[in-house]
């Protein structure tokens, strides 16, 4: 069965919104005030760091086969300023899980590669940068069952959005720290359902981090 | 006047002892005694119509049913005829054997009817030249055809039929200057009879005039005279009883001498009694005097000779014919006295005579038929005076007792008979069934002993005594206490479903210590009917799981059940 996309309402407005923010934020920019270029002169053109979050994940079956809701994540970002305060913003992560299979208890690992796209928009005023930011998310998930077992591992993809809040807090001319959070809509259909007959994998998740960037 | 007296009283002491001696004669061995008990219920049927040509040489039997069967020569003189009539019923007006399609008649003399065990009428009657035979069932005639000879026919033959339905007859037969007696035999289903056989074989001795009977065995008895020569004796006529097997080979004694040496005897008759004795019969005509001779095969003791002293009749000339036949175990002789009345005669062996059981013509006879019926003696005979016609006489008598076979059932263990196991009494040739019940948990297999076929039911003949044994075999059973846990093997994406089959050995087969070898497991949805029932695999003897992991589904609700099967394959039952 294909790969098949499902984006609620809820999610349709926040990629309408997203769309908005990334096409209109960086035109507005372009129509800013001198003093506004001024300032955008000064600004460090990236920033790149790791960062360190609490991932939360929304889907109950997972939490429920793989026993956590919340797992301690690292990862990688950056960012580029474009024009005035609007930055364009990547970042990657990856979540791994294990179990063991229910009969057999033979290990079963899960692992969710993820990779996020978006913008940020900054309120550049000095010391402290609160940004707001969207984009969209682009996962890669795998289950692997090790050992002999008629069980089937299964690898997909699946693509969503994300909204995300958060600060910079410029410690010197080269170095940032960067607190967040970030809300992930992510989802797929199955093509079996789970044993509560649920067809629907929730791969969305609630992102509480920190950051510390190199600007330059 | 006083030695008046004297005289008269000696010879009144004379006549009074003479007629003590006579009196005191009437009940020693070989006399006849005058009828004795009630007088049976006598009746006469006369069968031909007026005619001004002759109606002759008659036979008559009546099968099991009732029906009887009289067959005649008509007044052409060259065909037989015949009238039949059903229980109860009158007589047919007579009619032509076979509507006329029979070898054209010379000359007649014995005619004989036996009814086999189908109730068929084998008829034979004698032609100057050879014997004819013709069978009739439910009003229908099988064409007359000849019995076939190997040398020249000479009159006097006879028929017998076994209990397995073969006809056979004996008829001397001349080849060159040797008269031997010759048997011609026919089995139930074929349609000729076979090449003739010649049972006598004395080149020396002239062999004529044959009778002959079958016991319960199928043996053949046949009596007939031989010219038995002895030195200084121009001609000594005797008679000879021999026995023949199945095969018409000579059977476990010798021919047997009956009648007296030197002797003239003609005509003799044989019978076999329900309890396979048997009695010869022969005109004794140096004696002047019908005689017999019992003869007990299963002590090989020839009794003494009898005289049915009824005299024999020679005016106006030699007539010596005579008809034997039995009645359960009694023996029967229809024979004319000198003045051609006929009587019936019935054997005592208790007192080894004979005794007059009815006067049956009430005027002269020349040939007489004797059968037996149900509860009647049956004779047909024909008036001697011209225009002569054919009569039945039947005489009352006891009614018929079956004779009767033991049939022994046993059964093998696991199960029963119907009826139950033990021996029983069935009358001679009767149809028995016996049907094989299996207990639980056994099976019927096979009959053995009388018997065979895996029937559970059989219908034994009872023409000898049998044994029959039903077996069973022990019905492996399957195993019981079946418990299903349904599991199944789950990853986050996908699952495994299963189900853990358990059971347990059944304690009947451990009882009966049956090996085991294989058991197998079957599975349906529990919705399903028994037929969809399907095998999933086959696991050890021992073995007391199964991991079914072919659920496919978590919505399939199977249902398991599982046969054993023995060291010789025998599969359960498993459901």
């Amino acid at each position: 069965m294909a790969d098949e996309v499902r984006i609620s309402m809820k999610s349709r407005v926040t990629l309408c919104l997203l769309t908005a923010f990334l096409i209109l934020g960086p035109a507005m920019a372009a129509f800013a005030s001198p003093a506004a270029e001024e300032v955008e002169q000064v600004q460090p053109r990236f920033r790149v760091g790791f960062f360190w979050e609490g991932y939360q994940l929304n889907d109950k079956n997972l939490i429920d086969f793989y026993g956590h809701f919340q797992k301690n994540l690292p990862g990688f970002e950056a960012s580029v300023h474009t024009l005035y305060n609007f930055d364009v913003w990547a970042a990657y992560r990856a979540y791994t899980d294990e179990a063991k299979t229910s009969y057999y208890n033979l290990v079963d690992k899960f692992r969710l590669d993820m990779f996020s796209l978006g913008a940020l928009y900054r309120l550049s005023t000095g010391l402290i940068e609160p940004f707001i930011g969207a984009g969209f998310e682009i996962y890669s998930y795998s289950e692997k069952i090790e050992g002999e077992t008629e069980l089937q591992g299964t690898s997909g993809s699946a693509v969503g959005v994300h909204v995300q809040v958060g600060t910079y807090i410029n410690i010197t001319k080269f170095l940032a720290a960067k607190a967040y959070a970030r809300f992930n809509e992510v989802g797929k259909t199955l093509p079996s359902p789970h044993p509560d007959d649920t067809a629907r994998l929730d791969l969305g998740s609630k992102e509480f981090g920190i950051s510390l960037m190199a600007r330059f | 006047m006083k030695r008046a007296v004297i005289l008269l009283t000696i010879m009144a002491v004379i006549v009074i002892a003479a007629g003590m001696a006579i009196s005191a004669s009437s009940g020693r061995p070989g006399t006849t005694s005058s009828q004795v008990g009630k007088d049976p219920i006598t009746e006469t049927y006369k069968l031909t119509p007026e005619s001004s040509g002759n109606y002759r040489h008659p036979a008559v039997a009546e099968d099991s049913k009732g029906n009887r069967l009289v067959i005649f020569r008509g007044t052409e003189g060259n065909q037989y005829y015949y009238t039949y009539s059903e229980k109860g019923k009158t007589w047919t007006s007579p009619r032509s054997i076979a509507g006329g399609s029979q070898p054209s008649l010379v000359r007649s003399l014995y005619a004989y009817i036996k009814v086999d065990s189908t109730d068929r009428f084998h008829c034979y009657w004698e032609d100057a030249n050879s014997g004819v035979y013709a069978s009739f069932l439910d009003g229908v005639w099988t064409t007359p055809i000849k019995t076939g000879l190997a040398g020249r026919y000479d009159l006097t033959s006879a028929l017998a039929v076994r209990s397995d339905d073969e006809v056979v007859t004996v008829d001397c037969e001349v080849q060159g200057l040797s008269k031997d007696i010759w048997v011609h035999a026919k089995g139930r289903h074929e349609t000729q009879f076979r090449s003739p056989k010649n049972i006598t074989r004395d080149p020396g001795e002239g062999s004529t005039q044959p009778c002959i009977a079958v016991d319960s065995m199928d043996n053949s008895w046949v009596v007939w005279k031989s010219d038995y020569h002895l030195p200084g004796i121009e001609e000594n006529l005797v008679i000879y009883l021999g026995k023949y097997d199945k095969n018409y080979n000579d059977g476990d004694i010798d021919w047997l001498r009956v009648s007296y040496s030197p002797g003239w005897a003609f005509l003799p008759q044989v019978a076999v009694n329900s309890e396979d004795k048997v009695m010869s019969a022969w005109a004794q005509s140096t004696s002047g005097q019908y005689m017999s001779r019992l003869y007990d095969p299963a002590t090989k003791t020839l009794g003494p000779i009898i005289s049915l002293n009824i005299g024999l009749c020679v005016q106006p000339w030699h007539t010596f014919f005579s008809k034997m036949a039995t009645h359960g175990k009694d023996f029967y002789m229809a024979a004319m006295t000198p003045g051609r009345v006929l009587l019936l005669l019935k054997f005592d062996e208790q007192k080894s005579q004979w005794t007059q059981v009815a006067q049956v013509s009430d005027r002269s006879v020349e040939m007489m038929s004797l059968s037996s019926g149900y509860d009647r003696m049956l004779v047909a005979w024909n008036s001697f005076e011209e225009p002569s016609g054919v009569y039945l006489t039947t005489v009352e008598v006891d009614p018929l007792i079956p004779p009767t076979k033991l049939l022994t059932i046993q059964t093998g263990s696991g199960g029963t008979t119907d009826p139950s196991p033990g021996t029983y009494t069935h009358p001679t040739g009767s149809l028995v069934d016996v049907t094989a019940i299996p207990g639980f948990p056994y099976e019927f297999t096979s009959w053995t002993g009388n018997a065979s076929g895996s029937v559970p039911t059989i219908t034994v003949t009872m023409d000898i005594d049998k044994t029959v044994k039903a077996n069973f075999r022990y019905l492996v059973q399957p195993s019981v206490n079946i418990t299903i846990q349904r599991k199944f093997e789950r990853g986050f994406f996908n699952a495994i479903y299963f189900n853990i089959v358990s059971w347990e050995a059944n304690p009947l087969n451990n009882a009966q210590v049956v090996t085991i070898s294989a058991q197998r497991i079957y599975r349906k949805l529990r919705t399903e009917p028994n037929t969809q029932w399907a095998r999933v695999a086959e696991v050890s003897g021992t073995t007391m799981t199964y991991l079914d992991r072919d659920v496919a589904n978590k919505g399939l609700d199977f249902v398991y059940a599982v046969s054993c099967v023995d060291s010789n394959g025998n599969e359960s039952s498993y459901y």
